[in-house]
């Protein structure tokens, strides 16, 4: 029953996807006006059949409705409720349900946000795109991942094994995969504006335009996602990091840097007329390396922490990668005449010279990033060469483009747009300069040391004094919406961004790992901090058997790092105990349990500062680019529409 | 100055773009030409047991029901199934299984050995066996899986006759497929 409703949904927006494209395609050719006005119907369809589809298979996760084989993989009657709902993300088939979910309510909202413009060939030709992504995702789905397949429950089968333990041990699980999903795939909506004023040849700034706070909140989940992913490896695998260089890692960072880039140079296109070309590429290049990202993730080329979700559409993915990437190259290069615009960036000292090399640095970091993903598998192809590129390579290669990105956010806010005077460049440097040297004079105070990390910090307080100066000026001016639109949402941005820099720079720098055995009633000292083992206990349910040791810490409260046996996926995993502040994490992590009540352990305690500032960090990114899409003064759309018209 | 200029000129003139938009696609076109081949080689999972070709890890220990098990001197192909009931795949699998098992026992080329992956409850396995059919040894060792480098089950390893890794198997098996690879396996050897 729920096999077959389930199939039916996806049958649903399989067709009406089709439909949309190939009927929007004749006509947005034919100039059919009554045609077009059906193109939202089928964004309606869609949505219907996604929603369905995704609704039917948590009733059938729910209902433990174990004739649906993906019911059988990630179902189970112990898998506790909130688990169980992101249960259906858990493993391929459902997590292309929840793409599809989300990829549909992009396609409305599209559709309701310009309902008032059924007529324009712009917004007809970006509605078929989309539907042309959600045909070959509803494609997946009907065909080679299908989640709805069902066969007769096998003799013996009594109950599912649930999820895999990594993923139903921790909250945050059932926040990172949606977030992240609801960036990549809010890429598609600028990415069909673009390809549709490709295709009309309005290739001018009203598709920017109108995109614009769909790229930003694309952008934000991207963020928070990818934020969460790390925040979810340091909470839950147990090796007291949370950014590894995996593959699966280095693929979500790929889109977010080239659509970084993208809302800088963006504004380059809005203020000089120019970069225009550059522009349309960034946003299809972001497109592309999201699929890419899907791809690595699902191919099963690589070992990864993500390699739980491996499957057999890795060819198809590529192929869809390879039409989309080919294929906007082809539409750029048809329409580079089009594209083309007089002017040149005249003075080095200028907004757009900043923005320019900004993203010759986002670019050059993207790089940086694929070559290293990517290496070991070209040369294990053309020589069997078993290599690893790992922590090394990024930090040495990373570390000076990290710098300069850090000086030029800084720099950027400060320099007028064209010409410049170095008079007045002086006069705004001041603040900024002051408080790089404050911040360098702090940290060292605080006790910070290495040549690198006091770079770090004093090119970090610089960024954060000049964004500060922009808040300040802006707040005074016009009291509380002095936060917001998109230049104070952004210096917004960029103080998150100083605070994940000085965090990760100083949890990086500072680290200090030590192993101790110990027996019961034994303390130990890391840092100032005393650790005591207070012993051991037991606990167990229907889904897990665990082991925690007490670790009383500086005398005051107890941890329980834990080890947890997961009874249906017969996996142990050491689930660490975290005490943070603001100064300093203390992370607890056990190599070995005790074998019997309060027997000794391996105790791995980890001491790191600063870690917090990563996540406080992410949560002001986040929070800027909200404030950055809400209008700094009433009717500035209005003249900014205005202001597109008559360019 | 210059230069940012002429790298702006680069990118907005006219037949340049055409240029550089060709340039990229080829180098796009190499680029997903080295993915194909990477997905061809390494998306395959059979490829990816560091045990292949390599001499098989201990197998040793008592049966639950009670005999001694062995790989020191197998002098025939040993197939090591790891799984639980709890695993739809294994049970699913469990019938080619017998099958092959059938046919390992006419022609005197194969045993089976298999080994409890994780299951709180061991008292239903001699349950399933007796209802299902199967009559080969069942180990409950967790140190085998992890020996053998075992993440997700059901996963099988064929151990040639002198001990050898010869084939790693992730998901469901085939018993024709299991014959045929033991078959051309040792028609290989003599010739």
């Amino acid at each position: 029953m729920n096999s077959a409703l389930g199939f039916g949904f996806v049958s649903l927006g399989f067709m009406a996807s089709l439909i949309g494209t190939f009927g929007g395609i004749y006509a947005l050719i034919s100039g059919k006006d009554f045609l077009l006005k059906t193109l939202r119907q089928w964004s309606w369809l869609i949505g219907i059949g996604a929603l369905g589809a995704f609704v039917v298979m948590e009733v059938a996760i729910f209902q433990r409705d174990y004739s649906i084989n993906y019911v059988r993989q990630v179902g189970s009657s112990s898998t506790p409720r909130l688990y169980n709902f992101a249960a259906i993300w858990s493993s391929l088939e459902g997590s292309l349900l929840l793409w599809m979910l989300v990829l549909a309510g992009f396609l409305l909202a599209v559709t309701i946000k310009f309902a008032s413009k059924p007529n324009d060939p712009l917004l007809g030709w970006a509605l078929v795109v989309m539907f042309g992504v959600s045909s070959f995702f509803f494609l997946i789905l009907f065909g080679p991942a299908n989640p709805f397949v069902s066969s007769e429950i096998p003799l013996g089968f009594i109950d599912g094994p649930g999820p895999n333990p990594l993923l139903q041990n921790h909250i945050l699980v059932a926040f990172h995969p949606p977030m992240l999903y609801l960036g990549y795939v809010g890429f598609t909506v600028p990415f069909a504006f673009a390809i549709a004023s490709l295709i009309t040849g309005r290739v001018g700034d009203g598709w920017l335009l109108a995109t614009r706070r769909w790229t930003v909140f694309a952008w934000t989940f991207l963020t928070l996602g990818i934020i969460l992913g790390a925040w979810w490896s340091y909470e839950v695998l147990g090796w007291g990091g949370f950014w590894a260089w995996d593959p699966v890692e280095n693929a979500s960072l790929l889109p977010w840097l080239t659509g970084t880039a993208f809302l800088h140079s963006v504004m380059i296109q809005q203020q000089r007329g120019i970069l225009r070309v550059w522009n349309i590429s960034l946003v299809c290049a972001t497109f592309s390396l999201t699929i890419f990202g899907t791809f690595l993730t699902r191919s099963g080329v690589f070992d990864s922490v993500h390699a739980f979700s491996e499957s057999a559409i890795g060819p198809w993915l590529l192929a869809f990668f390879a039409f989309v990437s080919l294929g906007s190259i082809f539409m750029i290069g048809w329409r580079g005449n089009l594209l083309s615009s007089k002017g040149a960036i005249s003075s080095f000292k200028s907004r757009e010279a900043a923005f320019l090399a900004n993203n010759f640095l986002f670019g050059a970091l993207a790089f940086i990033i694929l070559i290293g993903t990517t290496f070991p598998l070209l040369a294990e192809l053309i020589d069997g060469t078993q290599l690893t590129i790992a922590r090394p390579y990024f930090d040495s290669m990373g570390r000076p483009v990290g710098f300069m990105i850090l000086f030029l956010m800084g720099a950027a806010p400060l320099v007028p747009w064209g010409e410049s005077s170095t008079e007045l460049l002086r006069q705004r440097l001041n603040f900024p300069a002051v408080a790089g040297l404050v911040g360098l004079l702090i940290s060292v105070l605080f006790g910070a040391r290495g040549f690198y990390p006091l770079v770090a910090f004093t090119l970090a307080s610089f960024a954060a004094g000049s964004a500060l100066r922009q808040l300040f000026r802006s707040v005074k001016n016009q009291k509380f919406r002095g936060v917001l639109g998109r230049k104070n949402g952004g210096m917004i941005v960029h103080l998150g961004v100083v605070m994940l820099a000085v965090g990760l720079v100083a949890s990086e720098s500072y680290r200090v790992d030590q192993v101790f055995r110990m027996k019961v009633g034994e303390s130990v000292t890391l840092e100032g901090n005393s650790f005591e083992y207070v012993g051991s206990g037991d606990s167990e349910d229907s889904r897990v058997q665990t082991r925690f040791v007490k670790i009383k810490i500086n005398d005051n409260k107890i941890y329980e790092p834990a080890i947890t046996r997961y009874r249906r996926q017969g996996i142990v995993v050491p689930t660490p105990s975290v005490r943070s502040s603001l100064v300093k994490d203390i992370y607890l992590v056990l190599d070995e349990s005790p074998e019997e009540q309060d027997g000794p352990i391996r105790l791995r305690a980890i001491v790191r500062p600063l870690v917090i500032w990563l996540w406080i960090g992410g949560l002001f990114m986040g929070l800027g680019s909200l404030l950055a899409v809400l209008p700094a003064k009433k009717k500035v759309d209005l003249a900014a529409i205005v202001e597109a018209k008559t360019s | 100055m210059n230069e940012e200029s002429s790298f702006e000129n680069a990118l907005e003139l006219n037949s340049s773009v055409s240029k550089i938009a060709t340039v990229c696609g080829l180098v796009l076109v190499v680029f997903i030409g080295f993915l194909i081949a990477a997905t061809l080689i390494f998306g395959s999972k059979e490829s990816e047991s560091r045990l292949l070709g390599k001499q098989a890890p201990t197998i040793a220990g008592v049966s639950l029901d009670g005999n001694e098990v062995s790989n020191s001197d197998p002098g025939t192909w040993q197939v090591v199934n790891f799984f639980a009931l709890w695993c739809p795949g294994c049970i699913a699998e469990h019938p080619e299984l017998v099958k092959f098992s059938n046919w390992a026992e006419e022609n005197n080329k194969a045993e089976i050995v298999a080994v409890v992956f994780d299951s709180p409850n061991l008292s239903g396995i001699q349950e399933f066996f007796n209802s299902n059919g199967g009559d080969w040894p069942v180990l409950d060792n967790p140190s085998i899986a992890s020996d053998f480098g075992v993440g997700k089950i059901p996963e099988t390893f064929l151990v040639s006759p002198d001990g050898v890794v010869a084939r790693r198997i992730q998901g469901e098996v085939v018993a024709a497929d299991l014959i045929e690879f033991i078959e051309s396996y040792s028609d290989d050897k003599i010739s």
